[in-house]
Order: structure tokens, then C-alpha cells, then sequence
């Protein structure tokens, strides 16, 4: 399953239980993350144990799809008994910065930075 | 009492009864309270259920908020980089300039602008950009350079052209921020062309370089040559013996120059002596204020004044005459920048012109002593052998002082000489008096005649008179004298030729046989008498008073009537 627009793409591979992400997002607002959205939520319909989100080749996201993403922390949180995985790059500025702040909203997930 | 006591028992059951119902109210009361505690309970711990998952949710808003910022941040700090990204490609791409992004100690190129493709080929990305310069030794003094300034600017290096031909550039690079990275900013410029021009440049230089080595020998010559001239004319000025001078054209007039000629004739010691004391040239100089005016106008008018005679003063003040040529030189534009001349003393000249001029005026005075001014004209004009002209009609006089020689015994020679110069004199006068011609006198023998040179119509008439005067005056002389002295005076009228003959002690004569008639009348007149031929007393008859003398012969003629002039008529017009 998966999304792909003129500057990014979204793919989920059930298998792995990962959710890639990649290019730059500038979606203009929240609704429009929506499809995101679902596909994250369904990549944890079926309960896994760990769901991993790749960002490791989003080299831009804007602030309506970071909201996005951290409410999707907050769901994964609540729901409990998922572990959650991120994967970002040490190349990619933004990543630097604000992906260490997810951890606050879920204390548990593991944040991996290459 | 007992309404009382009945009141009371009363009020005491109606008490009973309010106590039961309160009592029964209370309970029920307290039970509503019981369900509404728990109830309010229930909902207590319904609402604590909320505010948990509010305050966790408010947390996470909070978390989210935060991120939300410091992404902000992180975005904005990337869109401005994006633009500024942006904006360096437009630009570069716009740039006439190769512009070549380098990182690395290798210095890979990783951006090439349109320009820099152009010129070093499309092949230069992610080469190092040692490969596009040809000298090995260039590319590490750039470095050399780069590393101890931080920067190289015009640095002029030969690069590789895409084709692989070679190209002269000039080079810069300056340290650069490029997405988020250290990088070198290299700017390549194509020289070729100021190469070309700067060797054809070089070229010219040194052709005209040598060009002026040739004109600065060429002018040293001239200046020499000049030099050689200049000392040339310097001489000439300074050894001239006329006086030269420049002096300024408008007053106060001052010299600007003055020859050692110049300041020696106006006695002064020195040329310099003589600029410094003349501070006004027209007052100081020259004598007269108008002449010098005069001169000032023909110099400003004409293209040149020549020979023009002033008298000047000298230092002593003493007075020189000079005669001067000048001129006024001028600029492009026709204004006097100076007045030039030449002076030279004419003093002595002028003193020796003056002697000559009198000297002239003597001779001529002595000349017109002796001859009619006509004649004297004609004798200065032609170089003649003879000057000799015929009169048809003149009127001539002979007079002789009677037994003049008798009296030489009774005075001295002095005396006797004086008297006749007394006797003659006194003729003269009468013969100026009446425009005759006085001729010559030949011993005691004076001669005169009338009509010439200048024609007279009355000559005969002036003769008569004449010779009344001298019979007059004659007799004022015998007055003084013991011895009586008489005059016989003969008069005839005719034709004569009259002129100059001869080259030396000439005298103005005439000839012809009236001179001889008139002579014969003197000389066979009697003392005291005037004696006149026929034609003399045809002539006069009109006017004068004569008694017939008879009949005297004359030589070659035969005989010819003569009469005695008496006197002259009342009706006889003056003359």
C-alpha cells in the first residue's frame, strides 16, 4: 500500500511492519495528510508488536504533517502494547531537531538516527 | 388553666407531629443527600477520569506545541536556505562569469553554473578542479595562496577549454557556505582577449618606447641646433649697434627687453638698468607727448611704422633725436601681446642734414644771385651745354659813369672801389624795384634790360624809368664828390637770345644786335643824357617826353634816328 506524489512517497510493507516515508512532504494542511494517515493507522490495525517508521529519505516535512505524525505517536501510545521504531538520518537537518521530541510524547519508543 | 394546660397539650402533639414529619423529612432528606453524594461521587471520579486524560492530553498538546515551534524554526531556517539556493542558481546561471562550487580537499566540483560549462566543458562535474588548469605549479601556488590569505582574487592562469585547447583566465576563489557545508566559490573569468590586447599593448610600448628614445635624440639635436640659433640671434641682438627693444603695449609702458645698443644710447649702464628706472615709456622718453601718441596710433593701425623721428631724453637728461621702426605683434585673436622696434640715434645725422640744408639754402641764395630764378631751375634740372633762349621783345640799358677812371687818381682804391660798389648797389635796388634784369656790370658799365626771363609787356616803360632813377640818383653821389659825376645811358629795344654758355664762372648774357644797338646809344650818348633808339622812342613815345637827336651810325645798319629821353608825361600810368 502506499502514496506517491509529485515530491514524495508513502509506503507501507506489511511484512516488515514498516511505514517508509520519503522526498518532501508540503502538503498545505492537516485534512490533506489525511491518506497519510490511514495508512499509518492501518499499519497498526492488526496490533504488531513493533511498527517501525522509516524517515531515513524524507528530507523535508512541513509543520501540518509533523502535527500529523505526533498525533500518530500519541494513538500509538495509547493504544498500548506497540512498540514503536523511527528511523531517521543525521544528514537531514530537520530530523535532527525535532525527531528527539516524539520520544517525549512516547517515552518508550526506540529513536534510531543513521 | 385548662386552655391552657389544653393549648399546651395541643401544641405539645402538634410539636410530636412537626418532630416526626422533620425527623420523617430528614431521613428522606438524607437519603436524597446519600444518592446525590454517591451520585456527585460518581461523577467526581467521572470528571477525575477526564481531567487525567485531559491533563495527559494537555501534556502531549504541550509536547506537540513545542515540537511544533522548534520545527518551525527548523523549517523556516531550511526554506531560507532553499531560497537562498535558489536565488545563487539564478544568479549564477545569469552570470557571464564561470562559477564553480568546489568541496572537499580535493575540491571536487559538485556545482558548475552555464558559463563555467562554456568554458572548461559540460564534463567538469565532480572532477577535481586540478584537471582544468594546464600548469601543475599554478594549481598548487593557488592553493599556496588560498591557504595562507583565505582567499585569491585575479589570478590570472591558463585553463582547458571543453575542446582541450588552452585559454587564459583569471581566477578567484572565495570560501562559501554551501547547503549547510564548508565550499570554495571558484569565479573564472575569459581573458583571452585582454591577454591579446595587453601583448599587443606590450608591443606598441616598446615600439613607441623606442619611437621616443629616437624623438628624444632627434630633439636633443634640435635643441642643440636651437640652442646654436638662439646663441646666434642672442649675438646679433646683443652686439647689434641698433637699439632693440619689446616693450608693453598698453600704458604705463615698460621695456621688456632692451639690447646693451638700446641702454647705451639712452646712457644708461645696462639693459636691466634701463627696464628697472623707465616704469612709463611715454612719459619718462619721449619728449614730445603728442608725437609719441601719434606714433602709438600708427603702430596700433598699421602694420608697421618705419622711420619715425622723435627727439627721447637720456638718463642725464639730456636730448637725442632717434628715428624708429616698429610694430606691434600679435595673437591669434588680433590682441597686441607687445610692441617691437628698432631705434637708432640720428643726432649727428640730423645736426649735419641741418648744416647741409643751410648750406644748400646759401648756395641756392648765391646761385639766384646770379642767375633768374628760371634759368637757375633749368640749370639744376639738365645737365646743358647751352641754355639759350630768344626774346623778340625786351627793352635793354647800358649805362657808363663818365671819366670814372679820372677819379681813381683823386681817391684811393679802396675808396674808389667802394663807391662804385655803393653806385651799383644803388642801380640794383632801382632794377628790383622795376622787375628788370639786371645783367652785368663790366668796369663802370652797367647793364640791364627788361622783358626776361619772365615776360613784361611794359618792359620798355620800366627801362625808362630806370633810367629817369639812375640820372636821379647819380646826381646824389656827384653831391658828395668834389668832381661832378654823369652817367650817359643808351636804350634800345628788340629781339635778343639770352642764356648760359660755357662750363665755368658762366653768367646769364645776351646776344644779338639789339645788344649792340643799345650799346652804340650809350656809347655815343653825352653825359647826363638818357639816348634811345627808334624803336625805344616808338614804344614810349606815348607816355615820356624826347627831343630828336639826329641821325648816329650804326655798324653794318647805316643810319638810324635817334632822340633824348626828357622826362616822363603826367598822363603816364605807374608801373
Amino acid at each position: 500500500m502506499q502514496i506517491v506524489g509529485d515530491s514524495y512517497c508513502v509506503k507501507y510493507v506489511p511484512e516488515a511492519d514498516t511505514v517508509y516515508l520519503s522526498g518532501s512532504l508540503r502538503l498545505p494542511n492537516i485534512e490533506a495528510y489525511q491518506p497519510i494517515l490511514d495508512i499509518l493507522l492501518s499499519a497498526i490495525a492488526s496490533a504488531p508488536p513493533v511498527i517501525t517508521i522509516d524517515l531515513q529519505q524524507l528530507q523535508f516535512l512541513n509543520s501540518s504533517g509533523l502535527s500529523m505524525l505526533l498525533m500518530f505517536v500519541v494513538k500509538v501510545r495509547d493504544k498500548g502494547h506497540i512498540g514503536m521504531v523511527i528511523k531517521g538520518s543525521q544528514g537531514i537537518l530537520w530530523q535532527t531537531k525535532s525527531l528527539k521530541n516524539l520520544r517525549r510524547l512516547m517515552p518508550d519508543m526506540v529513536l534510531e538516527m543513521h | 388553666m385548662d386552655n391552657t394546660v389544653e393549648q399546651l397539650k395541643q401544641e405539645i402533639a402538634d410539636l410530636r407531629l412537626m418532630l416526626q414529619a422533620a425527623v420523617e423529612h430528614g431521613d428522606a432528606v438524607e437519603q436524597a443527600l446519600q444518592s446525590e453524594i454517591s451520585e456527585r461521587k460518581r461523577v467526581e471520579s467521572y470528571l477525575q477520569a477526564i481531567l487525567s486524560a485531559v491533563r495527559r492530553s494537555k501534556a502531549d498538546l504541550e509536547i506537540m506545541l513545542e515540537t511544533m515551534a522548534q520545527h518551525e524554526e527548523t523549517v523556516i531556517e531550511h526554506e531560507i536556505k532553499e531560497s537562498q539556493q535558489a536565488l545563487f542558481a539564478a544568479i549564477a546561471e545569469a552570470s557571464p562569469i564561470g562559477m564553480l562550487v568546489c568541496q572537499g580537499s580535493d575540491r571536487l566540483i559538485s556545482y558548475a553554473n552555464s558559463r563555467a560549462m562554456e568554458l572548461l566543458g559540460t564534463h567538469i562535474l565532480h572532477q577535481p578542479i586540478k584537471n582544468c588548469i594546464i600548469i601543475d605549479n599554478d594549481y598548487h601556488r593557488l592553493e599556496a595562496e588560498l591557504e595562507s590569505a583565505g582567499k585569491v582574487e585575479d589570478y590570472e592562469v591558463q585553463m582547458y577549454q571543453g575542446d582541450g585547447s588552452s585559454f587564459w583566465a583569471s581566477a578567484c576563489v572565495h570560501p562559501l557556505s554551501w547547503k549547510g557545508q564548508t565550499a570554495l566559490l571558484y569565479t573564472v573569468f575569459d581573458i583571452t582577449e585582454k591577454k591579446r590586447i595587453t601583448a599587443r599593448l606590450q608591443n606598441s610600448e616598446a615600439i613607441l618606447r623606442e619611437q621616443a628614445q629616437l624623438l628624444e635624440i632627434a630633439v636633443e639635436a634640435r635643441t642643440l641646433e636651437l640652442q646654436a640659433a638662439e646663441e646666434k640671434y642672442r649675438r646679433i641682438f646683443e652686439n647689434a649697434i641698433e637699439g632693440i627693444y619689446q616693450s608693453t603695449p598698453h600704458s604705463p609702458r615698460k621695456y621688456l627687453v632692451a639690447n646693451p645698443a638700446l641702454a647705451h644710447m639712452y646712457k644708461y649702464d645696462s639693459p636691466e638698468q634701463l627696464m628697472r628706472s623707465i616704469t612709463n615709456i611715454d612719459e619718462q622718453v619721449y619728449v614730445d607727448r603728442e608725437r609719441r601718441q601719434e606714433f602709438i596710433k600708427l603702430v596700433t593701425t598699421q602694420e608697421k611704422v618705419t622711420n619715425f623721428e622723435s627727439e627721447v631724453y637720456c638718463r642725464d637728461g639730456s636730448k637725442i633725436w632717434i628715428t624708429e621702426n616698429a610694430k606691434a605683434v600679435r595673437d591669434d585673436q588680433g590682441n597686441i601681446l607687445f610692441f617691437e622696434g628698432s631705434v637708432q640715434d640720428i643726432t649727428a645725422k640730423r645736426q649735419a642734414e641741418l648744416a647741409l640744408r643751410q648750406e644748400q639754402a646759401k648756395s641756392e641764395r648765391l646761385l639766384l644771385n646770379i642767375l633768374p630764378k628760371t634759368i637757375a631751375e633749368q640749370l639744376k634740372s639738365e645737365q646743358p651745354n647751352l641754355i639759350a633762349d630768344s626774346y623778340s621783345d625786351v627793352s635793354i640799358l647800358f649805362a657808363d659813369i663818365v671819366e670814372f677812371t679820372s677819379f681813381a687818381s683823386s681817391i684811393t682804391p679802396k675808396e674808389l672801389v667802394g663807391l662804385l660798389n655803393s653806385i651799383f648797389s644803388t642801380f640794383d635796388v632801382l632794377a628790383e624795384k622795376y622787375h628788370l634784369e639786371k645783367i652785368k656790370t663790366i668796369g663802370d658799365e652797367y647793364m640791364v634790360v627788361g622783358g626776361l626771363p619772365d615776360p613784361n609787356p611794359h618792359h620798355a616803360q620800366a627801362i625808362a624809368h630806370m633810367a629817369l632813377d639812375m640820372q636821379k640818383a647819380i646826381r646824389q653821389f656827384q653831391s658828395k664828390f668834389p668832381r661832378p659825376m654823369s652817367l650817359r645811358i643808351g636804350i634800345n629795344t628788340g629781339s635778343v637770345i639770352a642764356g648760359v654758355i660755357g662750363q665755368k664762372k658762366f653768367s646769364y648774357d645776351l646776344w644779338g644786335d639789339a645788344v649792340n644797338i643799345a650799346s652804340r646809344m650809350e656809347s655815343q650818348g653825352e653825359p647826363g643824357k638818357i639816348q634811345v633808339s627808334e624803336m625805344t622812342y616808338v614804344r614810349l613815345r606815348e607816355h615820356f617826353h624826347f627831343t630828336r637827336r639826329g641821325l648816329i651810325p650804326i655798324k653794318g645798319k647805316g643810319e638810324m634816328p635817334t632822340y633824348w629821353l626828357e622826362g616822363v608825361k603826367e598822363n603816364s600810368p605807374t608801373i
